[in-house]
């Protein structure tokens, strides 16, 4: 019995302090560093404005975890941006406020709330948790704060009349014309591996439905792992191989980086025909061995690849590489959310004090360098997805551009089922 | 083609980073009767400085030793500075202290080497598959498993053909008369807290070049080990060994085959030894 009190007690205390930390995706995470404030603000809005007082942005993200990575490139992204239009905004200064919501919904509501009465913060940038912004989707929408969502892939969640998404969601990517070109490469069975959450899901459903019918694909097996899973290897034991196979589904970020390893060390990629993610798997800003592992996969996602032929993306690319020493990748939603507020901003003349009008500015279409974008009236992005190889030559991996498929988006008003 | 052959390798290959992982724990636990959480900060650390000192001289040898070396100093440390100022009735400030060490070194990690999920890249001798018959498996993976076998027949011999081992052998089944017949406890206590802290270093360095080392990584294998410990029982070499096999078993083929019950398959025999057999499989009678 002393034996089992000895355990039964640490085990109740490391349980506790389990629950009352992240979940096991997510270290026990520290909030991110943000600006330090003055302790008392003026009111936003037009005498902020009219003041010359700073247009501030809260930047909702995590920068830790699985998902840590793609968060310190984003919110770096967008201080460096601004700092190239000599950190202003339609005449004002523009200030950043990182903060972390550490995936949990409580922690996200206290942070945004805190963003919004006590910083005054003219837009949220964010939260990027599919499960969040699910879960606090009614919160949200009864808040006096505007939201850009620059990562919520999931159609579980949908704009209110305060928030716009710029982001490819989980069914952008389900596009009838991938799968038959999947069909013109021979491909006939597939499997889907898939991160088990909202988000991933969603794409997986994507791909299911939409994606390789319409290539006449079978799926011949499904695979669900937890976010965070380290060892890919009872998934990958399991995949059949031939030249006819197909490996897609949803995996990104650090899920992704180890697949990609782990299914090189067990020589994978050269016994299907093809690995092709969807979403943000392989960013070119990704470490070069995670992508150099991936070589000969093909990716299809919202971001252009480095050598995506416009001029004025050319220039973002070679000045993104000069300050960050990468390729931009996942950073593209970065610079695509710039462009969207910058123009918000120029339209506005500064002044983010009418609800309304922001969201309206906001959601004006949107040329960028790789492809205009629109915005429907759910919020939600009409934009190209690109489908994409990655090459290594020179030493450097990288994905480049196979083919551009304009024009992709997603119901509105949202389909019954999709409701969370 | 048939998978179990590649399913029953993966499950062996977790089940010798499991047995290295908790190993020393068990033989701590057994015979000082102290519950160090920080024990899993010793994988962390140790894959940390594994690929720090790879970094700096792409030798994968000498990141296995440093990992191992740096954790048994640090062991040593935590165990000469701290808990032995403890009597093994103090189990409560013995678990508060190690789980603030947990935190405390979880943060540090954090701070010296960030966020990202990281990997320390093996040999290119033991990069890519091999060739097995009918089975293609990664090379580094049969590595581990060669490695955690090397180890356990190690550790079985320390602990039964050597006076160290007969010692500690001695001290589990009976501390106090251990310490009566002239037996020096507390340096034995350092010897074997330093060794079973070597062991984790050298499981999280062997662990990092195919699951990385990354923050959060120290919880996700605490309760795998306690998961052992309980199952196999504590201050058995042998029973770490039996359970670290039953828990990966139990992982690997419900990831495998039955996916959605992945989530709680090692807590079920966690619970059954709890229930019916508290001492666990090998474990001593209290």
């Amino acid at each position: 019995m002393k034996a089992l009190s000895s355990f039964v007690v640490p085990m109740i205390v490391l349980l506790v302090a389990c629950g009352g930390a992240a979940p096991a995706s997510s270290p026990p995470a520290k909030p991110a560093p943000s600006s330090p404030g003055p302790a008392a603000k003026t009111a936003g809005g037009a005498s902020a404005a009219a003041a010359g007082n700073p247009i501030k942005l809260g930047i909702m993200a995590e920068y830790t975890g699985p998902f840590g990575v793609n968060g310190v490139r984003i919110a770096d992204t967008l201080e460096w941006l601004a700092q190239q239009d000599g950190n202003q905004l339609a005449g004002r200064p523009v200030r950043f406020l990182r903060t972390e919501d550490q995936a949990k919904v409580d922690v996200f509501q206290s942070e945004a709330r805190r963003l919004i009465e006590n910083e005054k913060v003219d837009l949220i940038l964010g939260p990027i948790n599919s499960g969040i912004a699910s879960s606090a989707q009614k919160w949200m929408n009864d808040q006096p704060g505007v939201f850009v969502m620059w990562e919520i892939g999931t159609v579980q969640y949908y704009p209110g009349d305060n928030a716009v998404r710029s982001v490819a969601t989980s069914w952008h990517h389900a596009l009838p014309s991938i799968g038959q070109y999947y069909a013109e490469q021979g491909i006939k069975r597939a499997v889907t591996i898939g991160l088990d959450y909202a988000a991933g899901r969603d794409f997986v459903n994507g791909e299911m439905q939409k994606v390789l019918p319409a290539g006449g694909v079978q799926v011949v097996r499904q695979s669900w792992v937890p976010i965070g899973n380290a060892d890919f290897g009872p998934v990958i034991s399991q995949i059949p191989t031939g030249q006819d196979v197909l490996i897609t589904g949803a995996l990104w970020a650090a899920d992704a980086g180890r697949f990609m390893q782990q299914a090189t060390d067990f020589g994978l990629k050269n016994k299907v025909k093809l690995i092709a993610f969807p979403t943000a798997f392989a960013n070119d800003d990704d470490d070069q061995a995670v992508l150099k592992a991936g070589e000969g996969m093909y990716v299809y996602n919202e971001m252009p690849p480095p050598d995506y032929p416009n001029p004025e993306y050319q220039k973002f690319v070679t000045a993104y590489r000069q300050k960050f020493g990468v390729n931009p990748g996942y950073a593209t939603k970065a610079y695509l959310t710039y462009l969207q507020v910058k123009q918000a901003a120029e339209a506005l003349k500064g002044d983010f004090s009418d609800r309304k009008k922001t969201i309206e500015a906001l959601r004006a279409p949107l040329k960028t360098p790789f492809g205009d974008i629109k915005f429907d009236q759910c919020g939600n992005a009409i934009r190209s997805i690109f489908l994409k190889e990655i090459k290594a030559a020179g030493g450097v991996a990288q994905t480049s551009m196979v083919k551009d498929f304009p024009d992709a988006s997603i119901p509105c008003p949202q389909p019954a089922e999709w409701k969370g | 083609m048939d998978t179990l052959p590649l399913t029953l390798l993966d499950a062996l290959s977790l089940a010798m980073l499991l047995f290295l992982l908790s190993a020393g724990l068990s033989i701590t636990f057994g015979l000082m009767r102290v519950l160090n959480m920080a024990h899993a900060s010793f994988y962390l650390l140790g894959g940390y400085i594994g690929l720090a000192v790879w970094s700096r001289t792409a030798n994968f040898g000498l990141a296995l030793l440093a990992a191992a070396a740096s954790m048994a100093l640090g062991g040593g440390l935590l165990y000469g500075v701290f808990l032995a100022r403890f009597s093994k009735e103090d189990e409560m400030p013995q678990v508060l202290l190690t789980f603030g060490m947990l935190l405390i070194a979880a943060e540090a990690a954090m701070i010296v080497w960030g966020g990202n999920v990281m990997r320390l890249p093996p040999p290119a001798l033991l990069q890519g598959p091999a060739e097995l018959g009918a089975v293609t498996y990664p090379r580094y993976r049969l590595f581990v498993i060669a490695a955690g076998l090397a180890m356990a027949v190690a550790l079985s011999l320390l602990i039964g053909r050597t006076r160290l081992g007969a010692m500690v052998r001695a001290g589990v089944d009976d501390t106090e008369t251990a310490q009566t017949i002239g037996l020096n406890m507390p340096r034995l206590f350092l010897l074997v807290f330093g060794l079973g802290s070597l062991v984790a270093g050298l499981a999280g360095a062997l662990g990092a070049p195919y699951l990385g080392v990354y923050p959060g990584l120290d919880f996700d294998v605490l309760l795998l080990a306690f998961a052992v410990i309980i199952v196999g029982g504590a201050g058995s070499v042998e029973g770490a060994f039996v359970a670290s096999l039953l828990v990966a078993l139990a992982d690997t083929l419900t990831k495998t085959y039955v996916p959605a019950l992945s989530y709680f398959s090692i807590y079920v025999p966690m619970a059954l030894i709890l229930a019916f057999r508290p001492r666990g499989l090998l474990g001593r009678a209290a």
